[in-house]
């Protein structure tokens, strides 16, 4: 007996140990918080099996009676440090809805059984009995039971995780304290009073308070089953052994149960490595994404400089610009407005949808007082989503649905706003930081492309002040000479007239016919010259063959002008002007200088690798000049900058007696590129040039 | 007293407390009715006068294991008219079949306010009927220590006492099962429950007055009382004087622990559904203190002669 005490205290005090250095080792799973009651739990039942030891091993009274009574101290407090555990541990994870009438139903009964109890304490039963019964009922038995059902719901809870090593430990530690609370908690010492009154009836059948004969009764006749005797004898094993039994089967499970803390450990390392995989992943594909978005816009913003610098039109490159935008924020509408010369009304200009891409034809005032507000404030606009839908009204124009979001940057020319920007979602896909950094870059393209097409209206601006300047210049070496030659030789005319030097005078008639002539052909030249304008409705090739055709007739050569454009010319517009420029600054340096009797013109496209351009050929029969001499040619060199100033070039070749050919090439501007829009500054002086 | 007398304290005690809880519950559903509407008010009281129709049963239940065979107990019904037992009988049974009526209607039908109003008070009279009647089995002049209308008067006031102590403890715990269910009505709930703690608690600590007095007067009857009453007050000063002490220790422990859960409630420390230990325990020590008045009441009878 005394060993089947020893191993059960040492296999409680395993127990405590066990769970106290688990304690130690600290865990945030919740179930670690209880495991001082149970450590707490395990070294005292483990000193009161001792203590059990002890007395068994027989010693003097007095000792005898010491251990007695620290026994009946240490019962009760393992039954209530069983209870805190397993009320605890039962608590550990939620508990239905229905569990809160519990105490409602178990008031009743409680307070009966405690009553009860109380009462037992008067009886001339000694002391340590009715607090040996009582600690197993009223303690220990639902102490043991709700630490059971507290296993049995942590094995269904690491089932479900999928733990189910540890879950089965669990399984068996619920069951195990479930037996525990059998063996322990339910088979008492025979007492004259309690439950045990009466499934001891065979033996204790007498009133406990009163010695009468309370008479047999086999009410509770299966109980007899919870008798030390009756288990002795069935079994052939005291309840001891079968306490201890139940001890190494608790301690067995509940320790290898703790095993739960080194695997959600583990578990945790996994989850934290998948989760750091995922996140690596996550990263890198954010990188790719991101990426591959600012190769995008990169791309785009690249050909929107590209179609600026080609000096395309500007409707068009707005388009390009309102439509890659709304693709790339994956917008539902982006819409570009200006300022009119009402500094207060903003005009739509242009937008983009899923449907189309276009101008406005016919003017759309835009009221949107976020957009309003945007444009006078300093900062871009983003919705942050906790806006009330009234605030977005309106905002995605020409389409019925409402915007959830929208990003508004303001157009700003020489720090004064000129209009807006804006991209608005119907989706529940707010813009970011980064969106509204893109939509500013588109802004900022707007801008430029804008003061590109000032710039180039300025530039034809001063291309008309040029050309009026060498029309000045002309007259004023060519015209007004020869006035001036003219009178003088008037004079001239009038003293040999007075003279009567008649050979003399015709000399004189015949060098002033000759400079007449001259002048009558620069005048005529530039008359058609003037003429010649590229706003005429039959195009840029109809009008240099007009041109070519009144020059032969004018200046007396014959001329031949072949057309070997297929389809349009794709020239910008500037080009087409320093195209004309250079021909006629050619044309007359024929009639001035070639002596030649034949010119020919030639015009057609060409395609190379770096795509379609335009070829001028203008050749001559004439006395032809050394190329190298003609270097410092004025002309030759205002041609030449010319043809540069549109990406173009300008070669001259030359042979002393046989000619002359100057070959310019003007590069093409996409065909579709053309097709969209027209100049925005042909249109009503919206923006006029200043 | 054997397990199997101790039916009779079950099933008085049990049958009182339903009776003073209803009683309690009816009280205050007419002092809120006003305030929060009757739907409302109903609404809250249906589980808690379910968990009344199951302690009442229960009650009737457990006194079946008094009977030597339970099963012909309905006999006990055809002396209506000369016996007490009968009558008491006749009357927890219509008490029940009010309570279940009531809790009936409560859970299945919508409106008949009046109807529900009436049947909840006539529950209540049946309740108070039954208990009068239970007091009247034990005048017996055979019996000294309760022949006595003090008998009367302390079950009347224990009933009151339950009362007064069970329904914190049944509103507070339907209170936590709403919030658990995420319904509507929880602040009503609140203010119903804080409304009613005060005088609950002031009810609870008068009738525990009451209780200590009148137990006094019985003392002091007992004394003057014949030769068999001299036993039953040497038993209950001698023999069962610890279960005395430690019955009046955990009545006013118990009433002062109400009045500490009132405290907290006024002091906003803890929410009212935090309140459910305070209440339970006070609840708790005053139903023992009770059970053990009762266990003292049928322990220290002595009959005179045969």
């Amino acid at each position: 007996m005394m060993l089947i005490f020893f191993f059960n205290g040492l296999a409680f005090g395993g127990l405590g140990l066990a769970a106290y250095l688990q304690r130690r080792q600290g865990s945030d799973l919740p179930l670690n918080k209880h495991l001082k009651w149970l450590a707490a739990f395990g070294f005292v039942c483990g000193v009161t099996s001792w203590i059990d030891m002890f007395m068994t091993s027989g010693s003097t009274e007095e000792y005898l009676h010491a251990l007695g009574i620290l026994r009946m101290v240490t019962q009760p407090l393992t039954g209530l440090l069983l209870l805190k555990f397993g009320w605890d541990i039962l608590r550990d994870l939620p508990l239905p809805a229905w569990t809160f009438f519990i105490p409602g139903v178990l008031i009743v009964p409680i307070a009966y059984v405690i009553t009860y109890a109380a009462t037992t304490f008067i009886t001339t039963s000694p002391i340590e009995v009715p607090i040996d019964i009582w600690s197993r009922y009223l303690l220990y038995l639902p102490g043991a039971i709700m630490a059971g059902i507290g296993f049995l719901r942590q094995w269904n809870m690491q089932r479900k995780l999928g733990l189910s090593d540890v879950a089965n430990l669990m399984l068996g530690a619920g069951l195990a304290f479930l037996f525990e609370a059998f063996i322990v908690g339910l088979v008492v010492p025979a007492a004259p009073y309690g439950p045990a009154s009466y499934y001891n009836y065979d033996r204790v059948v007498y009133n406990a308070f009163t010695g009468e004969q309370a008479g047999v009764t086999g009410f509770f006749g299966l109980t007899a089953w919870l008798d030390y005797e009756r288990i002795l004898k069935v079994t052939g094993l005291p309840i001891s052994f079968w306490r201890m039994l139940s001890a190494f089967a608790v301690t067995f499970f509940v320790v290898r149960g703790l095993g739960v803390f080194e695997a959600t450990r583990n578990r945790q390392l996994k989850a934290l490595q998948e989760e750091r995989a995922q996140a690596q992943k996550a990263a890198f594909d954010a990188q790719i994404v991101a990426r591959q978005t600012a190769e995008k816009w990169t791309e785009v913003l690249v050909s929107i400089n590209r179609r600026i610098t080609e000096l395309e039109d500007v409707d068009s490159i707005l388009l390009y610009i309102v439509e890659n935008a709304r693709k790339l924020l994956l917008a539902d509408f982006v819409g570009l407005a200006l300022l009119t010369d009402d500094p207060s009304c903003l005009e739509l200009k242009c937008f983009s949808n899923e449907d189309t891409a276009e101008m406005v034809q016919s003017p759309v005032v835009v009221e949107t007082p976020l957009i309003l507000e945007t444009l006078q404030a300093v900062h871009s606009y983003r919705s942050s989503g906790d806006e009330p839908p009234a605030m977005l009204e309106n905002i995605i124009v020409g389409l019925e649905r409402p915007a959830s979001g929208a990003g508004i940057v303001r157009l700003e020319l020489d720090n004064r706003p000129i209009g807006a920007l804006w991209a608005a979602r119907s989706v529940e896909m707010p813009f970011t930081e980064t969106d509204l950094i893109w939509l500013e870059c588109m802004a900022d393209q707007v801008v430029i492309a804008i003061q590109h097409g000032l710039m180039t209206s300025q530039l034809q601006s001063l291309s008309i002040t040029e050309e009026r300047a060498r029309i000045a210049r002309e007259m004023h070496d060519g015209l007004a000479q020869v006035l001036g030659y003219l009178n003088l030789q008037v004079q001239t005319l009038e003293a040999l007239f007075k003279q009567g030097k008649q050979e003399a005078l015709h000399a004189e008639l015949e060098q002033m016919r000759e400079a007449i002539r001259v002048a009558n052909a620069d005048v005529r030249e530039n008359i058609l010259s003037l003429r010649t304008t590229l706003a005429n409705e039959k195009g840029l090739v109809s009008a240099i063959g007009e041109y070519l055709e009144e020059f032969g007739i004018q200046i007396g050569i014959e001329t031949c002008f072949v057309d070997n454009v297929e389809g349009e010319l794709n020239l910008s517009s500037v080009a087409e002007v320093q195209l004309v420029c250079i021909l006629q600054e050619a044309l007359a340096n024929v009639r001035k200088h070639a002596r030649a009797s034949q010119v020919r013109v030639l015009i057609k496209k060409m395609t190379q690798k770096e795509g379609e351009y335009i070829n001028l050929q203008i050749s001559d029969n004439g006395i032809g000049f050394t190329v190298r001499d003609s270097k410092r040619s004025f002309g030759l060199k205002t041609m030449r900058e010319r043809a540069n100033s549109t990406r173009g070039t300008l070669e001259v070749h030359s042979v002393l007696g046989t000619g002359t050919t100057i070959e310019c090439r003007f590069p093409c501007i996409e065909a579709e590129q053309l097709k969209k829009g027209q100049a925005i500054f042909s249109r009503e002086g919206r923006l006029s040039v200043p | 007293m054997n397990i199997r007398e101790w039916t009779l304290p079950v099933y008085t005690i049990l049958t009182q407390l339903a009776t003073g809880a209803l009683f309690m519950l009816w009280v205050i559903r007419t002092l809120s009715n006003f305030k929060y509407g009757r739907e409302e008010v109903d609404r809250i009281i249906k589980i808690p006068i379910l968990i009344i129709l199951v302690t009442v049963i229960a009650g009737i239940t457990g006194a079946h294991f008094h009977l030597s065979r339970p099963y012909l107990s309905f006999l006990a019904l055809r002396n209506f008219h000369s016996s007490w037992l009968s009558r008491e009988l006749v009357f927890n049974l219509g008490f029940i079949f009010s309570v279940g009526c009531l809790w009936s209607l409560l859970w299945f039908v919508n409106g008949h306010h009046k109807l529900k109003t009436v049947l909840g008070w006539v529950a209540i009279l049946f309740g108070f009927t039954t208990d009068y009647c239970m007091s009247r089995v034990y005048l017996l002049p055979s019996q000294p220590a309760w022949n006595s209308p003090l008998t009367t008067v302390s079950f009347l006031v224990t009933m009151l006492l339950l009362g007064v102590m069970t329904v914190p403890v049944l509103l507070i715990m339907d209170l936590k099962f709403s919030k658990s269910q995420q319904q509507e009505n929880q602040s009503i709930r609140i203010r119903i429950i804080q409304g009613s703690f005060d005088w609950l608690a002031v009810i609870a600590v008068v009738m525990a007055i009451v209780i200590a007095v009148v137990n006094f007067f019985q003392i002091s009857s007992l004394r003057a009382g014949n030769e068999a009453a001299q036993t039953s007050l040497d038993l209950l000063l001698e023999l069962y004087q610890p279960l005395l002490i430690i019955r009046y220790a955990l009545l006013f422990v118990g009433v002062g622990w109400l009045g500490f859960a009132v405290v907290l409630s006024h002091s906003r420390r803890k929410a009212t559904e935090e309140l459910m230990g305070p209440v339970f325990i006070a609840c708790l020590l005053v139903l023992i203190a009770e059970i053990l008045g009762r266990f003292l009441f049928f322990a220290i009878h002595v009959r005179i002669g045969i």
